[in-house]
């Protein structure tokens, strides 16, 4: 792979002797807000305000406050929310996205144009169960996991899944006793070629469709990168330790954001690449307004 | 029964009454060398009727029993009149002489088959002389970039050989080479072509109004004809040039029965640059090498059995290599550790064409053709450690290679049948049988266990495919005005996973409005089992040649033509041309993906959609007199639509250039010196820039950490700006001399001439405080010297 590495060397050092710098006119952006927000039933209601830029301009993408936000539902249910600093507005009423009804979201500020998004919660979609096999693979060890869901028939799905490793540890030293607890993403990845088509990875998680699976009782083949539990009493106990796979049901729009950014992200570092646009579904305005329901099936490993 | 003996027995005493047909027939050839003149003109003033010798000089023409004076003509050779007494079937060859050796370059007009009288439109045949005095890169002559300075023909970027006709892509134009495809026409990521001048005898481009017997692209037709070889005497070519060296050798093997022609080319930028690499690498502490080079070699021996039968068989091989070797040894504490690693980077196309030409009867004639075609790519590195203790020795290797490519057997026979003059019949039919290799990865490693050893491969399958075709048309000459183009191509693509079929309509057609300006309209499908899977930035040996499966359909096009041609004084031509064009399932990569990210099957990698190209040209060229040249102008729009990219949106193609504009002017001051001015303007390449950047999601626990994802940047649409315009002046001069052995001959000259900084691309570089764009250039004022001659 260094090769490919030392063509591209190539051309940057063929091309970067004859760069000059033009004037080039682009056409005056108009600043936008953008809005984020990926919502669920486990978090109550937190929307992101930021602004745009111009591409030339180099300064801080600032967050917005004293913006009218707003949030309603089709049950004529309707809230403002309250900016709790860094562009944070939050629920001040603890009102958590309920699965079945359909969220509006409009934000207001002078000087922008007014935004507005639409979303809604996708049913969750329970893990059956898990199979879990050991395995060494090019001198890692993995396990090589089977996650078997399933799908929902005649509808469009879209999932994600993260694996993450979660442990509860004794800490001693002199004569301090510490008990902390640590979580954090597992390595892992798919070998399903056909399924590949589909996927997109990102640095915590794997997003797919059902295209190829619509209705079926599907088994997700990964292989995730087998945790090493480290020991050294009386210094270093660990009490408990997890590995949580969390299967995602998301919104189509979750997807194609994700999907789109990760496409962008990737394709900065390849000046051959072509450029991938993002998706947003915020009217008048960038960024992301979608929502998600998560299943979490643990296996214990002490 | 009766009604049909009496039509039968009417039509034998019609025909009687009018008289008996014979026909007149033989080859076209230059007097000095034996080659087969291509397009040469035999025409009968008195009667008004003529043809064209055909691809292999030979030409057929059934007249009825008179006497007649006869002209035999072809641009650069003198004419030659001759008085047949045509009362019963004639073979006669002519061979025509060079009108330079007249002591001029001119021309005098003669009786050729002039642009409005053909019922071909949208072809132009590249006057190789000119060719030769066109000034270009480095001095490298190359006939795809003349054929960039036509009009309806883009260049991809500075200096490439790409070619975009009428909108199209890189993947869509047929290159033959002696009729055999060459899928990777480039050396030196496209900074010059595979093709020899000094091997080549004719050159024809074709954009649209496809007569039948092409087919499998969507875009253009490029047919290119080696030379044959002197049948007369031992003669050679060659020259020496600033990063090139080439010679050509050809001469009869039996005089005026077997000839022969070999010709090569070789760089020496590896040989000019290693003591450079060397040196730096020395002062690094290194012994690293590096180093670039590509050869082509063209052969060709033809063989006359007969005034009947010839056979030819020809080649052409040429590969460009890329390599870095570095070694690396140390010792310390009685332990020494070896390293060495090694990449390469190598592509390169083989051809070869065994052809067997026969004249089944005066009217008939056959051409029997086995070929043989491969472009492969390789790209791969190997390095090795050791370690060597006083007491043991352990080590490591580790290989990795990835080679992809195409390769075609085929076998076709064609018939020119010529009847009468009002009907020059084309028939044939053929297969190809297609091995494709679109991928394949291999690691080899060796870390000293042999349980963690690796070796394996992995990627794309290869995948075989048979590709039949058939074909007829008919040049039918409809009174003294109408003259049409009439013909169908059937071809089939079948491979193991998926079977398709296209019957593909083919016509075009003039009608003379006065002898000397004609009307022109034609329609042309045509079909394209094959793809390339190209990057859109630049034309890479990466670009990957991939066939139709059940999931890539194959791509269709429809264009549409119509203009005018007109013969002005002074030996100008004129044609001006509107087009329409529409293509169906083209691919794209998907957003993201390049060749760099493909670990995966490319058919996972891809997009498909459609486009459309329209646009009117103008070309005013003058191929006769001691100047010549042409003027060329280009209108164009053109569009690309796909379901997942610009979110669905049409949006503009790369090279979608709505003005280009090309001049081209070649003079001979006498008979030592001539020059060549080229200057050529287009609008600037379509590109991607974002215009907007804005923070993206970040889950609400990790805000307070900053943000540690990319701020998203926004485009409008794909392709929505353009880079500057593209200009340029290049200027080229011949100082020939005779010398005791031959002609020498003193080239030099300079591109880009006002050193204008065109773009290549365009980019933004952040500087801290302020973002600019930058434009990237690739050639400033580049001045060239070669030496040449000829013996």
């Amino acid at each position: 792979m260094k090769l490919k590495v030392y063509i591209g060397l190539f051309w940057v050092v063929l091309l970067a002797s004859c760069e000059t710098i033009i004037e080039y006119e682009l056409p005056e952006s108009e600043t936008k807000l953008v809005m984020n927000t990926v919502f669920n039933q486990d978090s109550v209601w937190v929307v992101q305000l930021s602004e745009s830029k111009n591409i030339l301009d180099t300064g801080n993408l600032k967050k917005v406050s004293g913006a009218i936000v707003n949030l309603s539902d089709n049950q004529g249910n309707t809230e403002l929310l309250i900016h709790q600093g860094n562009g944070v507005y939050k629920s001040t009423l603890g009102t958590v996205p309920q699965l079945g009804v359909e969220y509006i979201v409009t934000a207001e500020k002078p000087g922008f144009e007014a935004i507005e998004a639409s979303g809604n919660l996708p049913s969750p979609v329970a893990i059956i169960d898990i199979d879990t096999t050991p395995s060494l693979r090019d001198g890692y060890n993995y396990y090589d996991t089977r996650v078997r869901f399933k799908d929902p028939a005649g509808e469009r799905n879209y999932y994600s899944l993260e694996v993450y490793f979660t442990q509860q540890l004794t800490l001693q030293y002199d004569s301090i006793i510490q008990s902390i607890q640590e979580s954090y993403p597992l390595y892992y990845f798919s070998e399903e070629s056909e399924f590949t088509d589909n996927l997109v990875y990102t640095f915590d998680a794997i997003y797919f469709s059902d295209d190829l699976f619509d209705g079926q009782t599907y088994q997700l083949k990964v292989n995730v990168e087998r945790p090493y539990l480290y020991e050294e009493p009386p210094f270093f106990i660990v009490n408990s330790a997890q590995i949580d796979y969390r299967l995602k049901s998301i919104s189509e729009e979750l997807y194609l954001y994700e999907r789109s950014r990760t496409e962008q992200s990737f394709s900065s570092f390849d000046p051959f690449a072509q450029p991938a646009q993002v998706f947003s579904n915020i009217e008048n305005g960038f960024g992301i307004f979608a929502g998600y329901s998560t299943d979490t099936y643990s296996i214990v490993l002490k | 029964m009766k009604q049909i003996t009496f039509l039968f027995i009417f039509w034998f005493c019609l025909s009687a009454a009018f008289g008996q047909k014979f026909t007149l027939s033989g080859y076209v050839s230059d007097s000095e060398t034996g080659e087969k003149l291509i397009g040469a003109s035999i025409y009968s003033p008195q009667k008004l009727v003529g043809t064209t010798s055909n691809e292999y000089g030979f030409y057929s023409l059934t007249l009825p029993a008179d006497t007649y004076q006869i002209v035999i003509s072809y641009v650069g050779f003198q004419s030659q009149k001759i008085k047949v007494d045509l009362k019963e079937n004639i073979t006669q060859n002519h061979n025509l002489s060079s009108s330079i050796q007249l002591s001029t370059f001119e021309v005098k007009a003669s009786r050729m088959e002039q642009i409005q009288e053909r019922s071909q439109m949208s072809a132009i045949e590249i006057p190789m002389k000119q060719a030769e005095v066109i000034p270009m890169l480095l001095g490298e002559r190359d006939v795809l970039k003349v054929i960039q300075l036509l009009p309806g023909v883009q260049s991809g970027g500075e200096g490439t050989s790409g070619l975009y006709v009428r909108g199209g892509g890189p993947d869509q134009n047929l290159i033959l080479l002696d009729g055999v495809p060459v899928y990777n026409a480039s050396h030196l990521f496209g900074f010059f072509s595979v093709f020899n001048n000094d091997a080549i005898n004719n050159v024809e481009l074709i954009k649209g109004g496809f007569p039948a017997r092409y087919g499998g692209r969507l875009s253009s037709v490029i047919d290119i004809r080696m030379k044959e070889g002197s049948q007369k005497k031992w003669q050679g070519t060659g020259s020496i040039g600033i990063i090139s060296s080439k010679l050509t050798v050809e001469g009869p093997l039996i005089k005026d029965k077997t000839s022969l022609i070999v010709s090569g080319r070789r760089t020496y930028i590896d040989v000019l640059a290693r003591p450079i690499i060397r040196r730096q690498a020395q002062q690094s502490g290194s012994d690293a090498v590096a180093g670039y080079y590509f050869y082509d070699l063209n052969a060709k021996i033809n063989h006359k059995f007969s005034d009947k039968s010839r056979l030819y068989l020809s080649g052409y091989f040429g590969d460009d290599q890329a390599y870095f070797r570095d070694e690396y040894s140390n010792t310390f504490n009685n332990t020494t550790f070896n390293s060495s690693s090694e990449a390469g980077l190598g592509w390169g196309n083989a051809t070869t064409a065994i052809r067997w030409n026969q004249i089944i009867s005066k009217k008939v004639f056959s051409n029997t053709t086995f070929t043989y075609s491969r472009y492969r790519f390789r790209i791969g590195e190997e390095t090795a450690d050791e370690t060597i203790e006083p007491d043991t020795t352990y080590g490591e290797t580790f290989k990795y290679e990835y080679t992809s490519g195409i390769e075609d057997f085929a076998g076709k026979i064609d018939f020119d049948i010529l009847p009468n003059p009002n009907h020059y019949i084309k028939a044939g039919l053929g297969n190809i049988y297609h091995t494709f290799s679109p991928g394949i990865n291999a690691f080899q490693s060796d870390i000293g266990n042999p349980a963690n050893n690796i070796d394996t491969s992995f990627g794309s399958n290869k995948i075989f495919a048979h590709e039949p075709f058939v074909y007829a048309e008919d040049d039918i000459k409809i009174g003294a005005r109408l003259k049409l183009n009439v013909g169908m191509h059937f071809s089939g693509f079948i491979s193991s996973n998926s079977e398709y079929f296209s019957f593909q309509p083919r016509v075009s057609g003039r009608f003379l409005i006065n002898e000397n300006l004609s009307v022109k309209a034609s329609y042309a499908e045509m079909a394209q089992f094959i793809h390339l899977l190209t990057n859109g930035t630049v034309g890479l040996p990466t670009d990957l040649w991939v066939p139709s499966t059940d999931k890539v359909k194959p791509q269709n096009s429809k264009q549409v033509a119509v203009g005018i041609a007109q013969s002005l004084n002074g030996g100008f031509e004129l044609s001006v041309e509107g087009y329409y064009k529409t293509m169906q399932n083209l691919i794209e990569y998907k957003e993201g993906a390049s060749f760099f990210s493909v670990n995966r099957n490319w058919d996972e990698q891809i997009e498909f959609g459609q486009g459309n190209s329209y646009g009117g040209e103008v070309f005013l060229q003058k191929k006769e007199g001691k100047t010549t040249g042409w003027v060329g102008y280009t209108l164009s729009w053109t569009n690309r639509q796909f379901e997942n990219l610009n979110f669905g949106n049409p949006f503009p193609y790369r090279y979608d250039r709505r003005h280009d504009i090309s001049f081209v002017l070649v003079h001979q001051l006498n008979d030592h010196i001539d020059i060549g001015v080229t200057w050529v303007y287009g609008t600037g390449n379509a590109i991607t820039l974002a215009t907007t950047r804005y923070a993206p999601y970040q889950p609400q626990n990790t805000l307070e950490f900053g943000s540690f994802f990319n701020d998203i940047q926004h485009f409008e649409n794909r392709n929505d700006f353009r880079m500057p315009s593209y200009h340029r002046l290049d200027v080229g001069a011949n100082f020939k001399k005779q010398k005791k052995w031959g002609e020498r001959t003193w080239s030099v000259g300079a591109y880009n001439l006002y050193s204008r900084r065109n773009p290549f691309y365009l980019y933004f570089d952040n500087l801290g405080n302020e973002t600019v764009v930058k434009q990237v250039s690739l050639f400033p004022i580049i001045p060239s010297i070669s030496y040449s001659f000829k013996f």
